[in-house]
């Protein structure tokens, strides 16, 4: 079950609900609300699937434009006003993605399959830049299905429909991925055990 | 040490990352956005002015196709003419073949008379009979004119095919067609005697205003073609289709065209962006990408909505090349801890694949290179043309309309001055062309009645930007070239 902030809500509901009204009915300045509200949350979804911060600008910018010209079908009893803008946004991201033609590629063996621990406590000091920089480093194929399924709660069927793989492909690179993201850390543990500068 | 499972790893990732605010300004973020928002309405601005231009367009060829009536070359509206009368496409041809000889006013009379016809039934009927026997004649007569002309104009081809054994062949023809003609003339000249001498005694003896229309044609037709029996030359012969009848065999062959054109374009790029780095990209790529050449192949189908216009579909394959000299970091070499990672930098195309970690640079190795790019675009085109001068054999016509880029590929290679070479995958550099513009001049030379030589300068513009990295200037192409190949009409 996914973990959704509704910190947002408990003190602005009345009035994210006003915005939502507002932006329905095309008001600029609700819009420009709205934007200002989430546009850094959507960022960083953005950022997950794009590696250069101008193409996750772009994104997040294509993403309002589909939330403003779809918010009128939002239906506020089946979902949050965000959750329903991640998903138009992470659904923006996939048709950027499909007009590239994402290649699922292997990767080296050796260099992926690295097996070190690490530490609950350890991943808890390091900051969220740091994971966002991490999850850059994986293969376009392997951070789309990472992000896909690990962050966005989105199953392996959906996925290979979404990207037009298998299942078995979508498992696999996600396994690597993981395996990736384990070796990544665990330098970063490293090196605040051994005082190098992170 | 306790390792941890990688679900309690990956849940803490998706817990710390799917609240995380990145640090952004929104004020310029919004600003941006409202940038861009005004961007997609202007583009969907453009999108709705073409698709009106090609509305109207079309709208002014059906006009010019329809407005026009090519068999009384615009004397009488025969459109006109049906939509008052609403009559059956049977009646209709009849009709048109009235046309030929009677004007409005005439039918009136005609009509007139009928009303105040002195005749019995029985008299009417069986001039009725009478009157239908010679129009059948008077087909088959007909009929018999078509094939004989043409037979005459396949030999008239074959005279001219510039042998001696045909010329010869073609003369001994020409003999036996003259013979034939004569004798034609004289039995369409004696059955259109007759029929007009029977349809002037019943002219105003029918009742029925189908009965009208099947025999008042006749004497009218009759007299013109009579008129024009007597003064033809041996080339006006067909005239007389003309008149009685729009023929078939000229209405509807010629109707579809198919090209193969091949040629070169010199592309020129017009760079726009509002990206604050556009500026800098700009100057550094400026001096380096000014000139594309093109090479291209393209085939298509012309069908032609009236005589001289005609709308195109074309299938337009291109290979584009630029060799730019560079300079570039080939390779990097990255440490940490005793562990040496590699990675090969590929700043021409600007995407540098990053390290992550602590490690230190250690090494770097700079170099002087040629960067080699190779773009294959395959277009789908729609266009509408028209043929506006016809001198002996030459045609002159324009033609515009709009190309669809719906394949593109890129490929490139750095070659460094050791001969070594680098595949480089630059997808996201270029090549994402969408919607163009095309405006083209159509200089055709006649060889024969379906074989036309078509030299074709032209020019696109492309509306969508070729680069397809929104990070990078948004460069458009425009395009001059000549085309050049044959043209078949069916």
């Amino acid at each position: 079950m996914k973990i959704i902030n509704l910190s947002i809500f408990n003190k602005k509901s009345k009035s994210i609900s006003a915005i939502v009204e507002g932006c329905q009915q095309n008001d600029a300045s609700c819009q420009e609300l709205l934007f200002k509200t989430y546009a850094p949350k959507l960022l960083t979804l953005c950022r997950r699937y794009e590696q250069s911060s101008f193409g996750a600008q772009d994104i997040l910018q294509e993403s309002f434009i589909a939330i403003f010209k779809n918010i009128k079908q939002y239906d506020s009893t089946k979902a949050t006003v965000e959750t329903w803008m991640k998903k138009i946004a992470v659904n923006t991201a996939l048709k950027v993605l499909r007009k590239r033609k994402v290649r699922f590629v292997e990767m080296e063996e050796e260099y992926i399959n690295i097996k070190e621990d690490v530490l609950v406590e350890d991943v808890e000091q390091i900051s969220e830049e740091y994971i966002l920089e991490v999850l850059k480093t994986l293969p376009l194929g392997y951070r789309t299905v990472f992000n896909l399924y690990v962050i966005d709660g989105v199953s392996h069927r959906e996925i290979a429909e979404a990207l037009s793989i298998s299942e078995s492909t979508s498992k696999s690179q996600l396994s690597k991925a993981k395996k990736m993201i384990r070796t990544q850390l665990k330098i970063k543990t490293n090196n605040k055990k051994s005082g190098y500068p992170s | 040490m306790f390792g941890m499972e990688n679900k309690d790893l990956h849940k803490i990732i998706e817990e710390r990352i799917n609240d995380y605010a990145s640090p952004l300004d929104v004020d310029v973020a919004w600003s941006a956005f409202g940038e861009r928002k005004q961007r997609e309405k202007d583009r969907r601005k453009r999108y709705f002015l073409l698709l009106l231009f090609l509305f109207l367009l079309f709208g002014t060829c059906t006009v010019f196709y329809f407005g026009t009536d090519q068999v009384t070359g615009g004397k009488t509206n025969a459109f006109a003419m049906e939509k008052e009368s609403g009559i059956t496409p049977l009646e209709r041809e009849e009709k048109q073949i009235t046309h030929q000889g009677i004007t409005d006013s005439q039918l009136s009379i005609i009509d007139k008379a009928e009303s105040t016809s002195p005749l019995t039934k029985r008299e009417r009927k069986s001039e009725v009979e009478l009157a239908s026997s010679r129009v059948t004649e008077l087909k088959k007569l007909k009929k018999l004119e078509e094939n004989f002309y043409e037979q005459q104009a396949e030999t008239s081809v074959l005279g001219t095919k510039g042998e001696e054994g045909n010329k010869e062949v073609a003369n001994s023809e020409t003999v036996t067609i003259n013979e034939k003609s004569t004798k034609i003339t004289k039995e369409v000249k004696s059955t259109l005697s007759e029929v007009a001498s029977i349809n002037s005694k019943t002219i105003a003896n029918t009742s029925s205003s189908k009965e009208a229309q099947q025999k008042f044609i006749i004497p009218f037709v009759a007299q013109r073609s009579l008129e024009l029996l007597e003064k033809r030359t041996p080339r006006q012969k067909l005239y007389f289709h003309q008149l009685t009848k729009p023929p078939s065999a000229v209405r509807t062959s010629r109707k579809l065209e198919t090209y193969v054109l091949g040629g070169l374009y010199r592309s020129q790029q017009k760079f726009s962006a509002t990206k604050s780095e556009a500026e800098a990209y700009q100057e550094r790529r400026s001096n380096s990408e000014t000139n594309l050449e093109t090479y291209a192949l393209e085939l298509g189908i012309n069908y032609y909505l009236a005589k001289r216009s005609f709308i195109g579909f074309g299938i337009h394959y291109a290979q584009w090349y630029d060799r730019l000299d560079i300079q570039y970091d080939r390779e990097r070499v990255y440490e940490f801890e005793n562990v040496v990672v590699k990675t090969i930098k590929r700043q021409p195309q600007g995407t540098i694949d990053e390290i992550y970690g602590d490690t230190t640079i250690v090494g770097v190795e700079t170099v002087l290179a040629k960067y080699y790019n190779t773009y294959t675009t395959i277009s789908g085109s729609l266009i509408f043309g028209h043929y506006f001068l016809q001198k002996n054999r030459f045609l002159l016509g324009l033609s515009g309309g709009l190309n669809y880029n719906f394949q593109a590929e890129t490929k490139g290679k750095i070659a460094a001055g050791t001969g070594e070479e680098m595949v480089i995958n630059n997808d996201n550099y270029r090549a994402a062309f969408g919607l163009g513009v095309a405006m083209n001049i159509h200089l055709d030379y006649k060889i024969n009645a379906r074989l036309y030589l078509e030299v074709r300068p032209g020019a696109n513009y492309w509306l969508s930007s070729i680069t397809k990295d929104n990070d990078r200037l948004q460069a458009h192409l425009y395009q001059f070239g000549l085309m050049t190949g044959l043209k078949y009409r069916f």
